[in-house]
């Protein structure tokens, strides 16, 4: 039975999304500050007109609730499907001041894939950017990246009726690692700000070695830091990895890229001192085999092109691709040409794979991820072990996921549902972007890097592409963070409330 | 003597034809460069790898480290930012790096393109012969409209009070 929600239901949707959206309006003050420190004045008051005018919006949603408002499961879902989008609409908002962007669509676009952490951009004239406004860019995947539920849970925007749970599961994570989520949330923050500043201290170090001002080293760390932790993609410069022409840029990047697609209760157990897990998780092994053999792909399909001389290139070239594409980063140090025109056949399709199987469930990687994959592998196992076992004998069988478990039908059914969406999702994009007449390789590729939040691309993402196209590219973005069902949850709502409505004409 | 003349008359010929034109491009020393720009040479369609080169573009962000005495600086050339790796020296020209504030020096590079570099990782990037100054670069105008300030302020105070309508409201719940 379909239930339509109901005139309270709606008060409170409003209005937590409303406190979400205040949340953003306060983070916009990181890049005011920015701006003042850097005498940025026109972009501070960029940030000053978009702070103000999402306050004012997220307040006014915020009096929308219904004294004792409840906040119930699929009110949850709700919530989660429209914090994304509302939250990407007002982040736009000062980047669409900004200048650099051809069109208000353009920086929704943009703050889209930021907030989503999949790193496409349509941004113009990117290496005279102001500070500020690359601050906000790359704020949004981090900010994006640890959850927009998580980062408001984590500043307790006082959700009543036990509605907070609710709204952490329906973002898609599912850490117990704390006994409640406020905490779990807190936890989370802790340990992404030891690796933020982890990598921020190296990365700008090696770019201060490299000669850049002492403050723009350590900026563009930092900016590089949550890029790959929260597995974005957004680079401050036009040349995106290239710009650094750094070995070590490259090798504490790739470092960062696995720390963020490692799922959190994964780092909880390091954190706790057992990294054992990590060897006996199916998901683990699974991410490990599909990095090992697509890396291979990769290095036999570079290999082929006879650009490189020498293993060594190969081998760079191949893996910082083949962990930018898996972790759902989206860095590159090749030219958005040079995937069609340079490097098509075994390594384009690796990365095609790569990108399309995703990281781990519970991180900021994006695709069907590592663990479904390993369950499917395991089920395609139970059957043919069932099949060839005599017919009154009971087949289990077991995997390791934090637990020993049985696989169930139903668990197996779940994998094969999702892996199933995204596929659909990724052919439907790929026709899409050929029906606007682009070469069907290339569609498909950049509609695999939108609905899996990866990022790279192959040049079709350009501020001149049909705005047909950048709106597909961002439900595709939208869809693929949510996994779907929370975003069918927002579509079956609307729906039903549609028909009760005309029900009553 | 009629015969060294014609010897003459031959190697005069060969030296002005497209063929000896040709053979020199594709030398490093001494050549003569494919008049090009970013975005033919990112294509990877340009036939032009391990060519001379010629481009004109603007300076950008800084010169970083390139070890060897070399130093890496990126040129912006139509659109698209391309490494041009050089000598310490053959920056001394340079005074003005494009970023938010400049835009930078215009330089024309002539240099040899390797679309998967060799000696630096298989990167895409041009190895500097010659560097000139074409313009000087200047500061950028960045205008500022203060009426932004003003939404900004006004939007500011009908959140401040939504948010003390909203802590009565939850105070009068509370009695």
């Amino acid at each position: 039975m379909w239930v339509a929600p109901q005139r309270r239901d709606l008060g409170a949707i409003a209005h937590y999304t409303g406190l979400l959206i205040t949340t953003v309006a306060g983070a916009m003050v990181i890049p005011l500050a920015t701006a003042l420190v850097a005498g940025e004045w026109g972009p501070a008051l960029d940030f000053a007109l978009g702070a103000g005018v999402t306050a004012a919006i997220g307040m006014g949603l915020a009096q929308m609730a219904p004294r004792g408002a409840y906040l119930g499961r699929r009110d949850a879902l709700i919530i989660t499907a429209l914090a994304w989008l509302s939250i990407s609409l007002v982040g736009a908002i000062p980047l669409s001041l900004s200048g650099h962007y051809g069109s208000f669509l353009d920086a929704w676009f943009e703050t889209m894939s930021g907030f989503t952490t999949s790193g496409l951009t349509l941004s113009q004239d990117l290496d005279h950017m102001a500070v500020a406004h690359n601050m906000w860019r790359h704020l949004t995947h981090l900010i994006g990246g640890q959850g927009i539920i998580v980062a408001a849970l984590t500043v307790a925007m006082g959700v009543r009726g036990g509605g907070a749970i609710s709204l952490y599961i329906a973002e898609g994570r599912d850490e117990r690692i704390m006994p409640n989520v406020i905490h779990t949330a807190r936890f989370i923050w802790f340990v992404t700000a030891v690796y933020v500043s982890l990598g921020t201290v190296a990365l700008g170090i090696a770019n201060l070695a490299a000669g850049m001002e002492f403050s723009r080293s350590f900026l563009h760390g930092f900016w590089a830091t949550i890029a790959c932790y929260d597995t974005g993609g957004f680079g401050p410069q036009s040349m995106n990895a290239l710009y650094y022409h750094s070995p070590i840029f490259e090798i504490v990047t790739v470092m960062l890229m696995l720390a963020g697609t490692l799922n959190f209760n994964l780092h909880a157990d390091v954190w706790r001192g057992d990294p054992r897990e990590i060897g006996k998780n199916i998901e683990a092994r699974s991410l490990a085999v599909n990095i090992a053999l697509l890396s291979a792909a990769v290095g036999f399909g570079l290999g082929a092109s006879q650009l490189y001389s020498g293993w060594g290139e190969v081998l760079r070239k191949g893996v910082y691709h083949v962990m930018s594409a898996n972790s759902g980063t989206g860095h590159q140090t090749l030219y958005t040409t040079q995937w069609l025109n340079g490097y098509s056949g075994l390594g384009f399709a690796a990365i095609l794979l790569a990108m399309a199987f995703g990281g781990m469930v519970s991180s900021t990687a994006g695709g069907i991820k590592a663990l479904r994959l390993g369950l499917i592998a395991k089920g395609v196992l139970w059957r043919v072990k069932q099949s060839i076992a005599p017919a009154s004998s009971v087949i289990t069988q077991k995997y390791h996921h934090l637990l020993d478990v049985p696989l169930t039908s139903e668990v197996l059914s779940n994998a094969l549902m999702v892996f199933v969406l995204y596929v659909i999702t990724y052919i439907t994009g790929a026709l899409i972007g050929a029906a606007y007449g682009y070469p069907a390789g290339a569609a498909l590729f950049e509609s695999i890097s939108a609905t899996a939040n990866v990022g790279l691309s192959t040049g079709i993402t350009a501020p001149t592409m049909p705005a047909g196209l950048k709106i597909t590219y961002m439900v595709q973005m939208w869809a693929g963070r949510l996994e779907f069902i929370t975003l069918f949850a927002l579509i079956a709502s609307i729906v039903t409330s549609f028909r009760r409505g005309r029900g009553r004409q | 003597m009629r015969r060294y003349g014609a010897i003459a008359v031959l190697a005069l010929a060969l030296a002005l034809s497209p063929v000896s034109a040709f053979a020199a491009g594709t030398s490093a020393a001494g050549a003569v460069p494919a008049e090009t720009d970013g975005p033919e040479i990112i294509s990877m369609t340009s036939g032009l790898d391990g060519a001379t080169i010629a481009f004109e573009g603007e300076v950008v962000s800084e010169a970083l480290a390139g070890g060897d005495g070399h130093v890496w600086v990126n040129v912006l050339s139509d659109g698209t930012a391309i490494g041009v790796w050089m000598p310490v020296e053959m920056t001394d020209d340079l005074e003005v790096f494009g970023d938010w504030g400049n835009t930078g020096d215009v330089v024309r590079v002539v240099g040899i393109l390797n679309e998967g570099c060799d000696q630096h990782g298989g990167d895409l990037d041009v190895h500097a012969v010659s560097l000139e100054l074409v313009k000087r670069g200047s500061e950028r105008e960045n205008p500022y409209d203060l009426w932004k300030l003003g939404v900004g302020l006004a939007g500011l105070v009908l959140a401040g009070v939504g948010y003390r309508r909203m802590r009565r409201s939850e105070e009068g719940d509370l009695l």
